[in-house]
C-alpha cells in the first residue's frame, strides 16, 4: 500500500510526542550543541527528515525544499547560543524557522505558494464540520475546500495546515505561527465557522460567495 | 479577494533515499564556520594561502606606489622650474621682494637722541632733519630720553634692489635721485626695541641738498607701509633752499652724527672747518614727513610701462631654463629699476622697461646667485617665447658693494 503524507505525519507526531525524560534528553543536546557547534549533528540528524517534508509540503519541488531545508539549520545552527526553552518542543522552534524561511523565500520569489492536502485528511476535517454527517459527499468536501483555502489568507492557511493536515497541538500551532495559544484557537474557530457556512450553503444551494 | 496558491492534491511523497540526497550536515557546517569565523580571526601563520595573498597584494602596492611617487616627483622637478615657491608668490602678492642674498643690506645710520627736546641732525651727504620736542608717541612708562632714531638712504640701482622697494606708481617708473628711510625706536626688552610714531599733528623737516637742474621735476612720494604703493605727496612743500654749502663731510668735527644742545634745547652751532673757497652754494629742497617710513624724492618717467606683453625665458648660457626667485629691468642711464615677478619659466610682461632704449635684465636664483643679460633690443612681435639667454655669477653676491659692481657693470648703464 502507498504511503501517504498523512501515515507519514502520524508516525511523526507519535515519535514527537515527548515524555519529560526525553525532553530533558533533547535539552541536553541542545545545550552540547550549544557549546560545539559540531554536535548540532544529532539534532540535525533526528530532524531533518520532519523539517525536509514540513518543507517540501510548502515548496512543492524537492530541490527547492533540500535548499530552503540548508537554510533553516544554518539559520538554527547561528541562532542557537540565542535558543532557550518555552514550554515547546525543539522541533517546533525548527519549524518557526522553516516557517519564516518558506514564506521569505515566496515573498523574495514571488511565487505562488504550495499547499499540499490529501483527500484523506479533507474528509476527515469536513466530516467534523459537516453537522448533518451526509455520507459520500468526498468531492463536495474537496470543492468547498478547494475554494475556501483560495479565499483565504497566508497566515490563514498556515494555521489549516498546522492544525488540521499535520495535527499540531495549539500551543504549537501558536508557537510556530508567532502568536497566543488563545488566540490560535480563535482563529482556527473561525475558519471551521466559514468552511461550515460555506457547506450548508453548497448542501442548500443558495450560497453567494 | 481571492489569491493565487498552488494546489497539490494527494502529493508523492519523497523516499528516504530522495531525502538523503539532500541531507548534508558536513556542508551546513561548513557553512557556518564560513559564515561565523571569517579568514581574518584566523591568524595568519595558520593560513599560508591568505598569508601569500597578503605578502603579494603588499608588494604590488609597494611597486605601483613607488612608480607614482617616481612619477610625482618627476613632474614636481618639472612644476619646480615652472613654478615658484609659496613664499615668493605671497611676496608678489604684496609687490614687494627682498634680495635672497643676506649679506645684502644697506647701512643704517642711528642716533640716541632726547625724545623731549628739539634738534637737528646731519646725515653723510648732508641732509639735514629737524625735530620737534615732543615728536615721539612713547609707551607712558619710557623715558623721553631714551629714543633711537635710524636712517637709511639709498640712491643708485643696487641700493634700491637691497631695500626691496618696488619703483612703479601708476604704470610708469619713478626715478630716484634719493630714497630716505627713517624709523623710531624704544628699548622695549633686553637686547630688542619697540617702533615708535610720531606724535599726532607733529612733522619733521628734512632738507635735502640738490642740483639745481633737477627742481622742477623732483616729485615726493611717500610709500604706503601696507600696500607698499608709493603716494605722491605733491601738495608736500619743496622749497628751494639757496646759500647752503654742498659740503659734505663725516667728520664729527664738522658735525656729521653729533649734535649737541644748549639750556633751551636749541642746536649748539659746530664751528665750521675751513671752507675751501672755490665752494659753490647748492639748492636744498625742504619737505616735511607727517609720519615716519619711507619716502622718495624722485622724478617719473614719461613712457608707461606694461603698455606691451611679451612672453619669455630666460635661461642659463647651456639653454636650461632659469628659476628667478626676483627680475628687476634695468633702462640705460636710467637711475630706476622696474621690478618684474616671474612667475613660472616661460611669464608674461612688459620686457620693453624703455622701449627706445635697450634694456638690461637681473634676476636672482634662488642661491643667491645673479643671473644678468644686457642690451635686450627691441623685441620681435611675431615670436611666441622670447629666449634670453643669461650669464650667471659663479658664487652668490655676498653683499652689497659686489651688487653694485655687478649692476655697474653690466654693458649699457
Amino acid at each position: 500500500m502507498k504511503s501517504t503524507l498523512n501515515e507519514k505525519r502520524m508516525k511523526t507526531l507519535e515519535r514527537q510526542r515527548l515524555n519529560d525524560t526525553q525532553l530533558q534528553q533533547e535539552l541536553r543536546l541542545v545545550e552540547d550543541a550549544q557549546k560545539d557547534p559540531r554536535r548540532f549533528g544529532v539534532l540535525y540528524e533526528k530532524y531533518y527528515k520532519q523539517i525536509y517534508l514540513f518543507v517540501y509540503k510548502r515548496a512543492g519541488e524537492q530541490d527547492l525544499a533540500g535548499d530552503i531545508t540548508a537554510q533553516v539549520f544554518l539559520k538554527a545552527m547561528v541562532s542557537l547560543p540565542k535558543y532557550s526553552y518555552r514550554g515547546v518542543p525543539f522541533s517546533a522552534w525548527l519549524y518557526r524557522i522553516a516557517s519564516n524561511e518558506v514564506n521569505q523565500h515566496f515573498r523574495n520569489a514571488k511565487g505562488d505558494r504550495t499547499i499540499s492536502i490529501e483527500k484523506t485528511q479533507v474528509d476527515k476535517v469536513m466530516g467534523m464540520v459537516d453537522e448533518d454527517k451526509a455520507s459520500d459527499l468526498s468531492e463536495l468536501y474537496l470543492e468547498v475546500m478547494l475554494e475556501t483555502l483560495h479565499e483565504m489568507e497566508p497566515e490563514d492557511i498556515e494555521l489549516i495546515e498546522l492544525r488540521f493536515f499535520e495535527d499540531r497541538p495549539f500551543s504549537e500551532v501558536g508557537f510556530i505561527v508567532g502568536i497566543t495559544e488563545n488566540n490560535a484557537k480563535v482563529k482556527v474557530y473561525r475558519i471551521v465557522e466559514r468552511l461550515r457556512k460555506r457547506l450548508k450553503a453548497k448542501l442548500g444551494g443558495n450560497y453567494e460567495a | 479577494m481571492k489569491h493565487k496558491y498552488k494546489i497539490n492534491i494527494d502529493p508523492p511523497v519523497p523516499s528516504d533515499a530522495q531525502i538523503d540526497r539532500h541531507k548534508d550536515f558536513g556542508r551546513t557546517l561548513a557553512a557556518y564556520h564560513n559564515l561565523t569565523q571569517p579568514i581574518y580571526r584566523k591568524p595568519l601563520y595558520k593560513n599560508p594561502k591568505a598569508f601569500i595573498g597578503l605578502v603579494l597584494i603588499l608588494t604590488i602596492a609597494g611597486l605601483v606606489f613607488w612608480a607614482v611617487e617616481d612619477e610625482e616627483k618627476e613632474k614636481a622637478k618639472e612644476k619646480e622650474l615652472m613654478e615658484l615657491p609659496m613664499d615668493v608668490k605671497m611676496a608678489q602678492e604684496n609687490s614687494f621682494l627682498k634680495a635672497p642674498a643676506q649679506g645684502i643690506a644697506l647701512q643704517r645710520v642711528g642716533f640716541d637722541i632726547v625724545g623731549n627736546k628739539a634738534q637737528k641732525i646731519t646725515l653723510n651727504d648732508g641732509s639735514v632733519l629737524t625735530i620737534p620736542a615732543n615728536a615721539f608717541e612713547l609707551p607712558s612708562d619710557m623715558q623721553p630720553e631714551n629714543v633711537y632714531l635710524q636712517a637709511t638712504q639709498a640712491h643708485s640701482i643696487a641700493e634700491v634692489i637691497a631695500m626691496g622697494l618696488p619703483m612703479q606708481t601708476d604704470g610708469k617708473l619713478i626715478d630716484p635721485a634719493k630714497i630716505l628711510e627713517i624709523k623710531a625706536f624704544v628699548p622695549h626688552a633686553i637686547g630688542s626695541r619697540k617702533e615708535v610714531t610720531l606724535a599726532p599733528g607733529t612733522k619733521i623737516t628734512i632738507e635735502v641738498p640738490v642740483a639745481d637742474n633737477a627742481l622742477q621735476a623732483r616729485q615726493l612720494f611717500t610709500l604706503d607701509p601696507k600696500t607698499h604703493v608709493w603716494n605722491s605727496a605733491a601738495t608736500a612743500p619743496i622749497q628751494p633752499q639757496p646759500k647752503r654749502s654742498n659740503r659734505v663731510s663725516l667728520d664729527p668735527n664738522d658735525g656729521f652724527g653729533v649734535v649737541e644742545y644748549d639750556a633751551k634745547g636749541h642746536v649748539i652751532p659746530k664751528p665750521k672747518a675751513n671752507t675751501p673757497k672755490d665752494e659753490q652754494p647748492i639748492q636744498v629742497l625742504q619737505f616735511e614727513m607727517a609720519q615716519l617710513g619711507i619716502v622718495c624724492l624722485g622724478e617719473l618717467q614719461g613712457q608707461p610701462i606694461g603698455s606691451v606683453t611679451y612672453k619669455a625665458r630666460f635661461t642659463d648660457p647651456a639653454g636650461q631654463p632659469l628659476r628667478l626667485l626676483t627680475l628687476y629691468g634695468i633702462t640705460k642711464r636710467r637711475n630706476t629699476v622696474a621690478f618684474l615677478w616671474p612667475k613660472s619659466a616661460d611669464f608674461a610682461f612688459d620686457l620693453q622697461v624703455a622701449p627706445n632704449l635697450p634694456n638690461s635684465y637681473v634676476g636672482f636664483l634662488p642661491d643667491g646667485r645673479l643671473a644678468t643679460i644686457s642690451n635686450v633690443g627691441a623685441l620681435d612681435d611675431s615670436q611666441d617665447v622670447h629666449v634670453l639667454q643669461m650669464q650667471v655669477s659663479a658664487a652668490p653676491v655676498k653683499d652689497l658693494q659686489e651688487l653694485t659692481q655687478l649692476i655697474d657693470g653690466l654693458a649699457g648703464l
